[in-house]
């Protein structure tokens, strides 16, 4: 598992891009590498909660969430820059985090995961 | 002479014996329900090599779990890792060597159908051989079948042995249990409150596809899961939900054991305790005369003594394992030297070993005979012994004397006790061999705070290095202000800078005190209690009676100069039920030539004594 966790982040990095469209306000998230299914890429709740735990975002944000199975992206849309600016930046240090998170997690480090609130189950 | 050697006995090192085989790279995964003879569904995860002719056909490794076979992994995880990626390790190594993996949730598990009365019921082990049955008719199957696990997974592999089927070819049962009154319920006849509690708590939300109660417990799992993986073609969940309905109806250990103290106490449905236990099936286990490959810890609740009772008990070709690591080996767990953090194996190299030994008993020329490796703690030594306790050991007492002094000279005088008000804040922690069955560390630094509740005595300086191999035993002549109780009794070394280390405990509910002269139900190293209704014998108040008990086996080496210590306590508090619930008593252990309480110690005779 250790192993594991210590290639995530490349893992996240190479499959996963982040592109955005500054006029349209949208980011996509664009899925490389196996296909996936409409379960398996996941819903507009489980998106919200990545955001939420794994990338710290604290606030509520007006997002419109687009999941195409087709073409394996995930579109964000906001309703001004500044929201979209930052949920990319959130997004932009993600992987690392969320790596990071599962690292401290692992060896028990209880102190990591307090504050980080709760999944939508 | 004995047939011990002293070196190079690395279990992890073994040179194997068997052809070399075609290697693969990568698998495939499926998932998909495998129907009962009742019809009840068991979702099944499949893992095969990938690139596969119709010519290629595969034994199996099986591998049933009530802890979900596969995850759905939340996302970002679910987007770059497979469901079984998880596993520590990954499929990847048995898949490779030629292996397909089959992962079951066992019924009334993960999202498997159907309702459990209790762990290892019935129908649950013979849901084993149903599934041995499917898997030698898929066209990938060379008709044999191995079935490893730890823990839950390492009973259900044994238990899969019960049913006799004759693809089965070998069991690897790893940090299981053997008897589950005495093993993991009521050690000692003392409840596992804090264990029981916690692991039916995680088996209900687990049951109910909640990863949640992971927070508190292994908050990685937490950040991982969101829930148990639905078989392929429900990707609606309608199968899953419908399976959770009928999870419903599961029972729970806690529930079920809560009020009870007995090792013949009944279930709802009648069954006892013991009849779920491996111990129980012996005849059944030793029919195939299947070969065995069991590993555990000393530091590993009880499940060390049902480790060495498998060893003692099967006629089995076997080859057992102990090291010094938590439950599972996830760490190191060397007492006597805690900062040493590499007496685990790595998990490619446990694997490699595991399949080594699948592949010499399918392709090679199998085991023969009993052969148990073992970790001298504190000495950093792999040890192998064909029987156990291993020849060359004396016993040797230390008695309880004056001062709070260890001696081996008994005492002459006849006047001699000491008091103990029992303190039922007394604790030996939440990191300790009890807790770790939850997959935790084990971390005995807090012995000095902790004995200052307790009553100890500590011997000299020894003269000459200790090696303590088998099974120590205390006798105490005590009395008490109330008619039950409980002792608690730790094993530790006082080292030249003071430092304590524990190295190994037993403990006993005081009504279980008799001696029974019944024979046991499987043979066992030390005084047999039979924690049966008809023995329980509540002490009479302030009468002195014989308390005999067994530590749990240990090997442990004490360097000359170090003490050797024993705490003694009446109650554990975050992990045991409290014994006698109302009232605290005062426990007076004697100490005089008339009742000289004392403990004796297996000592292994070594060369340079």
């Amino acid at each position: 598992m250790e192993n594991l966790i210590d290639g995530l982040k490349d893992m996240l990095k190479n499959q996963i891009s982040i592109e955005t469209n500054d006029k349209e306000l949208i980011i996509n998230l664009n899925l490389r590498g196996e296909r996936k299914n409409k379960d398996e890429l996941g819903d507009e709740t489980e998106l919200r909660d990545m955001l939420k735990i794994f990338g710290g975002l604290k606030e509520e944000i007006q997002m419109n969430i687009n999941i195409d199975e087709e073409s394996q992206k995930f579109s964000i849309k906001f309703t001004n820059k500044e929201d979209m600016e930052k949920v990319h930046k959130i997004l932009e240090n993600l992987w690392e985090r969320a790596a990071d998170l599962l690292k401290k997690a692992f060896i028990g480090d209880f102190k990591a995961i307090k504050d980080l609130g709760d999944f939508t189950e | 002479m004995s047939k011990q050697i002293i070196t190079n006995n690395n279990p992890f090192h073994l040179k194997w014996n068997f052809p070399q085989r075609r290697t693969y790279k990568g698998y495939t995964t499926s998932n998909i329900y495998i129907p009962m003879r009742d019809g009840v569904n068991i979702a099944a995860t499949i893992c095969i090599p990938q690139n596969l002719s119709s010519e290629d056909k595969l034994p199996t490794l099986l591998y049933q779990t009530r802890y979900w076979r596969a995850a759905k992994l939340r996302i970002p995880f679910r987007w770059v890792l497979k469901e079984t990626s998880i596993f520590s390790p990954t499929p990847t190594l048995f898949t490779n060597r030629g292996y397909v993996i089959v992962y079951t949730d066992v019924r009334g598990c993960g999202a498997s159908f159907g309702s459990r009365p209790y762990p290892f019921s019935k129908e649950e082990v013979k849901d084993g051989s149903d599934i041995v049955d499917w898997i030698i008719s898929q066209p990938w199957s060379d008709g044999n079948v191995v079935s490893n696990g730890i823990s839950y997974t390492g009973i259900t592999a044994e238990l899969l042995a019960v049913n006799n089927h004759p693809a089965v070819k070998a069991i690897m049962p790893g940090h299981g249990l053997w008897d589950a009154y005495t093993d993991v319920a009521f050690p000692g006849g003392c409840f596992d409150l804090a264990f029981i509690q916690l692991w039916s708590f995680v088996g209900k939300n687990l049951d109910q596809n909640n990863s949640k109660p992971f927070r508190e417990l292994i908050p990685m799992l937490w950040l991982l899961m969101k829930g148990v993986k639905a078989i392929d073609k429900d990707s609606e969940q309608k199968f899953l939900k419908e399976a959770m309905k009928e999870h419903v109806l599961n029972d729970y250990v806690y529930d079920l054991l809560c009020d009870k103290d007995f090792r013949d106490d009944s279930l709802p449905d009648g069954t006892m305790i013991h009849d779920i236990s491996p111990f129980n099936f012996k005849k059944e286990l030793e029919k195939l005369n299947l070969p065995i490959l069991s590993w555990c810890s000393w530091q590993d609740s009880a499940y060390i003594d049902a480790h060495l009772n498998r060893f003692i008990n099967l006629k089995n070709p076997h080859i057992a394992i102990i090291g010094a690591w938590n439950h599972g080996a996830g760490y190191s767990a060397d007492t006597l030297n805690p900062d040493k953090v590499d007496t685990i194996p790595s998990p490619t190299e446990r694997i490699t070993t595991w399949i080594n030994f699948f592949d010499t008993i399918l392709y090679g020329e199998g085991i023969q005979g009993k052969t148990l490796f073992y970790y001298t703690m504190g000495e950093d030594k792999w040890k192998k012994t064909y029987v156990w306790p291993p020849e060359g050991t004396k016993r040797q007492r230390f008695y309880l004397s004056e001062n709070n002094c260890l001696s081996n000279e008994k005492p002459d005088s006849e006047v001699g006790e000491d008091k103990y008000k029992v303190s039922f804040t007394a604790s030996s922690g939440r990191l300790n061999r009890w807790w770790t069955l939850l997959g935790l560390p084990i971390d005995y630094s807090n012995r000095e705070k902790a004995d200052k509740k307790l009553l100890t005595y500590t011997s000299e300086p020894l003269r000459e290095d200790l090696e303590i191999t088998g099974n120590a035993t205390i006798t105490l002549y005590l009395s008490s202000t109330h008619n039950d109780g409980a002792v608690f009794a730790y094993l530790e070394e006082i080292d030249n800078n003071e430092n304590i280390h524990y190295f190994t405990d037993g403990n006993l509910r005081l009504i279980h005190h008799k001696i029974s002269s019944e024979s046991p139900p499987y043979n066992i190293i030390g005084p047999f209690h039979s924690y049966k209704k008809k023995d329980a014998s509540p002490l009479i108040p302030n009468e002195i009676t014989e308390v005999k008990f067994g530590f749990r086996p240990t090997s442990a080496l004490i360097p000359k100069g170090h003490r050797i210590k024993l705490a003694i306590a009446g109650a554990d508090r975050d992990t045991f039920k409290q014994y006698p619930t109302e009232g605290r008593p005062t426990i007076t252990i004697a100490r005089n030539a008339s009742n000289a309480s004392y403990i004796e110690i297996p000592i292994m005779i070594r060369n340079n004594n």
